[in-house]
């Protein structure tokens, strides 16, 4: 039995939590003030950006705005990641806003992607890998290097993680199959 | 106060969402003709966004120094990595379409097949189709590499059924190639309003038909009995009559002939009802449809003449398949709203047969209408004026100023028809919604009578 997809309650929720996330990292940044505004602001963007545009890619008009509306969901995830680069958050904090950034965008793919993005959703390798690969970078961001011998340590468990990412990549790459829809001559 | 709009092939573009049969194929139904699509290969929306992303954080984690910005950049980059090619993309497409109909009736269905070919392998074939005026889609299905469409025209016209665009997506959804398809034009007849009735003229022309004519002649209705003159066939003695005046008498019989008949159509301007929507001369063509199909099952012969812009015509003519050249004569007409003054005098005189039966098909809302009437009156047809609704006009402010003025507009056109009645042309109404044979019954009771005798 093949697992529904989320709809558009679930997308807008996730985006909500990104948004909060992401404001958190700025608002713990800095002192009590008008920086407690910017999570608020952030979950009302990601209300109207947060549900994924399903539509044609056709671009119906050269305005602006209807540009940013066609690319809400992409400006709305590289908008969550330039929001938390402006504070230094905690580790459990990063953790959260990297998890909830993969979710959305694997989200984003199943419902917008068409069956590539679906084949991705009910895939358990390709999630796992995505996630595989950004608690690997996360842990060795925050690893404490400065002034102790593990450097060359958490280095090389950077590039034997790399390196099983990879291979898991390719050994996933070889079990795929095409899914419905595709066409052969 | 708004009067009902004229409007020019104005297409309802209004299209329902397809059922979309098999898989996931979110078909588009686009109105507006836009611009080619580019035709090489190009990045989708999800390799955009991933990217995006992915740049996004780098760039970021570069310029603040925060290394765990690097992280939000490695999921985004291991999900492009597993995505990307290395399989197959599909190269050289190519399609072609085959139309099940292009001549149908209005709410008929036309199929559509679009089959792809391509090399390599396609992820996902993603039709949109930019339907054309007074199109709907009823379903869009892709099985392999086939895209069947079920169109539904719902407006009468010469019209271009659309285009459709067809996305290959491959294997990864990371790239994409579009081929456009032309689907070409469609006639789409007017469905005929539902008629049976033939109400004829005084005169009918020598011709057999089924009519029952004034004359005597060889029919099957008796008008009376005359004395037998030597020759005559005995089978028509009236032996009643015989035994009573003591002399051979026989029956006499009317002729049976067929009537001929002109419609003629005011394409001068076309009226949108303010609150149904509908078009006026769509109407008009409806229901000169169904009268000449009427006249046509009754071995008539029917003509059709188009006022308003160019003017067209086609002199009267019999047999079923007359119907369709009848229909397609006119099938441009929408083209031709102009403000051109048609000059009756330069249609050639088999347009108008002496004693043709004419029906001017008419909203009633032009002067040059009634200029037309008059020398159609002249002429000594008889005629007969079919009014068709155009809906009353809405006042801008409801209140009693609007309320005078709808008093007044009504009274003006009724006005207009007692003119058209004392000059004795008959003025019958076509109430929407109801068949042409409520409109037509009337002229029943007597036959319809020209100036000239």
């Amino acid at each position: 039995m093949t697992r529904p997809i989320p709809a558009t309650g679930a997308a807008r929720s996730l985006a909500v939590a990104l948004a909060l996330a992401a404001g958190a990292c700025v608002a713990l940044a800095h002192p009590p003030g008008p920086a407690l505004l910017l999570p608020a602001a952030a979950a009302a963007a990601a209300w109207w950006a947060g549900p994924v545009v399903t539509g044609r890619p056709v671009r119906d008009s050269w305005l602006w705005y209807a540009q940013l509306a066609r690319h809400r969901n992409t400006a709305f995830a590289a908008g969550c990641v330039a929001l938390a680069a402006a504070g230094s958050p905690p580790l459990w904090l990063a953790a959260c806003v990297t998890a909830l950034l993969l979710g959305y965008l694997l989200l984003a793919d199943a419902v917008a992607a068409g069956p590539a993005g679906v084949r991705q959703w009910r895939s358990r390798r390709v999630p796992a890998a995505a996630y595989a690969a950004s608690a690997l970078v996360l842990l060795a961001a925050y690893a404490p290097v400065g002034g102790v011998g593990w450097g060359r340590i958490v280095a090389a468990l950077a590039v034997a993680g790399s390196a099983a990412v990879a291979g898991l990549a390719l050994w996933s790459r070889g079990i795929d199959s095409p899914g419905p829809g595709a066409g052969e001559e | 106060m708004t009067a009902a709009r004229p409007h020019r092939a104005a297409g309802r573009g209004a299209a329902r969402p397809p059922d979309t049969g098999a898989a996931p194929v979110p078909t588009l139904v686009l109105t507006r003709p836009t611009t080619a699509p580019p035709t090489g290969r190009r990045a989708t929306e999800r390799a955009l966004r991933l990217l995006t992303v992915a740049a996004v954080a780098a760039a970021a984690a570069l310029l603040t120094g925060h290394a765990w910005l690097l992280a939000c950049a490695a999921g985004p980059v291991v999900l492009l990595v597993l995505a990307a090619a290395g399989r197959s993309r599909p190269t050289r497409p190519a399609a072609e379409a085959e139309v099940g109909t292009r001549r149908c009736f209005e709410g008929d269905t036309v199929d559509v097949r679009i089959e792809l070919a391509f090399d390599g392998t396609a992820g996902w074939i993603d039709p949109a189709v930019r339907l054309g005026p007074g199109m709907t889609l009823d379903s869009a299905t892709v099985t392999g590499p086939v895209v069947e469409l079920r169109l539904t025209p719902h407006r009468w016209g010469h019209w271009p059924l659309g285009t459709v665009d067809v996305d290959l997506y491959d294997l990864g959804g990371l790239t994409r190639r579009t081929v456009r398809v032309e689907l070409g034009d469609a006639q789409v007849f007017p469905s005929p309003a539902r008629s049976t009735l033939t109400p004829i003229p005084v005169r009918l022309p020598e011709r057999l038909g089924e009519h029952t004519a004034r004359q005597r002649g060889e029919g099957a209705e008796v008008t009376g009995v005359r004395p037998h003159v030597w020759g005559e066939r005995q089978r028509r003695i009236h032996w009643p009559s015989t035994t009573r005046r003591g002399t051979v008498q026989i029956n006499e019989f009317a002729a049976e002939r067929a009537a001929d008949t002109v419609v003629v159509i005011d394409a001068l301007c076309d009226f949108a009802d303010p609150v149904a929507g509908t078009s006026s001369l769509d109407e008009t063509l409806r229901a000169a449809a169904g009268i000449a199909r009427a006249y046509l099952r009754s071995h008539d012969r029917v003509g059709v003449v188009s006022i308003g812009g160019t003017t067209r015509w086609l002199r009267p003519g019999t047999g079923a398949g007359y119907f369709y050249r009848l229909v397609e004569s006119v099938l441009e007409v929408r083209r031709d709203l102009g403000y051109q003054v048609p000059d009756i005098d330069r249609l050639p005189r088999p347009a108008l047969p002496p004693h043709a039966l004419l029906y001017v098909l008419t909203p009633l809302t032009d002067q040059r209408v009634l200029d037309l009437l008059r020398e159609l009156a002249a002429r000594g047809n008889p005629l007969v004026v079919v009014e068709v609704p155009t809906g009353d006009p809405q006042p801008l402010r409801p209140g009693e100023a609007g309320e005078l003025a709808l008093r007044l507009w009504h009274a003006d056109r009724e006005a207009m028809r007692f003119a058209l009645r004392s000059r004795g042309i008959p003025v019958v109404l076509l109430e929407p919604g109801e068949g042409l044979d409520l409109a037509l019954a009337p002229l029943l009771r007597n036959r319809v009578r020209g100036n000239v005798r």
